[in-house]
């Protein structure tokens, strides 16, 4: 069975926010939040919960992140000039950033440890 | 088949191990496949890709600094529309082009391809037995079959001088008794292995490329086998069989699936040689130290003063943040390139491979001959190896 890409996606971009808050200073989350951590797929969205408690769940849309930004084609390249992201620091990759700091925040605030 | 500019850079790395040999270009995450083992794909979705006018500056910059070779990969290169561009801009300044593919490119795109200058192929390949390939590159049905279609199609198209062929064959659970056999398929067809055992790693310290799966972990029981597979494919590679890897680096593998530390980095202070010898580009073309890990600084490499960039101390030490803490890795081209630089029994091995008998290729080969090799293999009556996914039942290929 072929994986889901953009939910395989989320959960990464999930665990990379994550690993970068423990690593911060001054950082509520704690590892103990990762290890409880799980995810599923389901219509288009992934649910967040922790293991000790699968009946608390959270959703997000697999929409919300911009994932696979095309540069290859015509209207790919039209796209990213009328966004004006070439030759500069990636907007898209820090758009992506924010988006899954505030999904990490809101999951551990709403799902606790 | 290297330009005088990749020649000198890796006369260079020889003496010095100072001079941007190799470089892992992931120009997009987007695959049409969902291996097993695989997540880079998913670790590299955040990022926009570099457009072609950003490409060509970055093969700029790569010809003032010297790179030798750069790896395109992914994802897989060949959804990118402008992929003959690419392996132009590059070939034409001189910096030596590899392409990765699971082979599913059409006979049109490999034709531009080649046609563009790409000479260099690696086709992803773990079995000969065609519902285990399917099965590993997460149950996409004849997809082992496309695969073959494409190495055809590349043994008719690339010249027989001047071009390289291989396969790139990752070593997991469900196919360690496969491997004896698909090096001696890449063999008869002039192709060589490489190999790469699975990497995996856990929610709470996720890795580029490592998959989170457990369940590809190699577990005690079956070290053995692996030990026994590692041997046997020594022992081919030493009757002449194409097996591309050093015989430090099949004794690392060895270290490496029983979780020991791993010795290949042992003279450069257990670090790798990155940025030095290599490095890695995202799809958005900033530097990152490999496929694993970024950097927390954004280092465009399509940048004007990207090759200034590349020696200062900034770089240089962002990098080495994430490489001094690294357990370290069996990715193939990076300990290669660290052990061919640094080891002298290695460099002497890689001469003779290529230098002193290179080999003779009886292309073109169809798929209906590539079938026949491979059933040829399959049904020698030898002694095989065990594999975890053994009670998959193979698919008729003829």
């Amino acid at each position: 069975m072929p994986k889901k890409i953009k939910f395989e996606s989320f959960i990464y971009r999930f665990l990379m926010e994550a690993e970068q808050k423990i690593a911060s200073e001054n950082n509520k989350l704690s590892e103990s939040f990762i290890n409880n951590i799980d995810f599923y797929y389901d219509n288009k969205k992934v649910y967040v919960f922790l293991k000790s408690n699968p009946d608390n769940k959270i959703s997000y849309d697999l929409s919300e992140p911009i994932f696979y930004f095309r540069g290859d084609t015509a209207k790919a390249q039209s796209l990213q000039i009328e966004k004006d992201l070439i030759n500069k620091a990636d907007a898209i990759k820090h758009e992506n950033a924010l988006k899954f700091r505030m999904i990490l925040e809101d999951a551990y605030k709403k799902l606790g440890e | 088949m290297f330009s005088s500019l990749s020649k000198t850079t890796l006369a260079k790395a020889a003496l010095f191990q100072n001079a941007p040999v190799y470089v892992q270009f992931y120009i997009t995450a987007r695959c049409n496949l969902t291996c097993q083992q695989c997540n880079i794909i998913y670790a590299n979705s955040d990022v926009r890709e570099c457009t072609i006018d950003e490409i060509k500056k970055i093969a700029d910059n790569f010809a003032e600094m010297g790179v030798a070779i750069v790896l395109l990969t992914g994802g897989e290169p060949f959804a990118r529309k402008d992929l003959p561009e690419i392996i132009h801009a590059f070939e034409s300044r001189g910096v030596h082009v590899r392409m990765q593919t699971n082979g599913f490119a059409s006979e049109e795109q490999i034709v531009k391809a080649i046609e563009a200058g790409g000479k260099d192929i690696s086709i992803s390949l773990d079995s000969l037995k065609p519902a285990r390939q399917d099965s590993i590159n997460g149950g996409f049905d004849k997809s082992w079959h496309k695969a073959l279609k494409t190495m055809s199609l590349f043994t008719k198209y690339l010249p027989k001088n001047g071009s390289f062929a291989s396969l790139g064959c990752v070593l997991q659970p469900n196919n360690v008794g496969d491997i004896e056999d698909v090096v001696k398929f890449g063999s008869r067809i002039s192709w060589f292995t490489s190999l790469v055992p699975v990497h995996v790693s856990e929610y709470k310290h996720p890795r580029g490329f490592r998959t989170f799966d457990k369940n590809l972990s190699f577990v005690p029981s079956e070290y053995n086998d692996v030990d026994t597979c590692i041997e046997r494919v020594r022992s081919m590679k030493k009757e002449g069989y194409l097996l591309y890897d050093s015989d430090q680096y099949l004794d690392d593998i060895k270290r490496f699936i029983r979780k020991e530390p791993i010795e290949w980095r042992k003279f450069n202070s257990n670090v790798c040689d990155s940025p030095n010898l290599y490095f890695a580009l995202l799809p958005n073309g900033e530097l990152s130290p490999c496929c694993d890990f970024r950097v927390n600084e954004s280092f465009p490499a399509y940048e004007d003063n990207f090759p200034e960039v590349y020696k200062s101390k900034k770089l240089r030490n962002a990098v080495h943040e994430v490489t001094k803490s690294c357990d370290g890795c069996m990715y193939g081209s990076y300990p290669e390139m660290s052990i061919a630089m640094r080891f002298w029994a290695a460099k002497i091995q890689r001469i003779g491979n290529f230098v002193t008998k290179p080999p003779k290729k009886n292309w073109p080969i169809s798929y209906e001959e590539l079938i026949d090799i491979s059933n040829e293999i399959l049904n020698e009556k030898r002694e095989r190896l065990p594999s975890r996914s053994d009670d998959l039942k193979l698919i008729d290929v003829s």
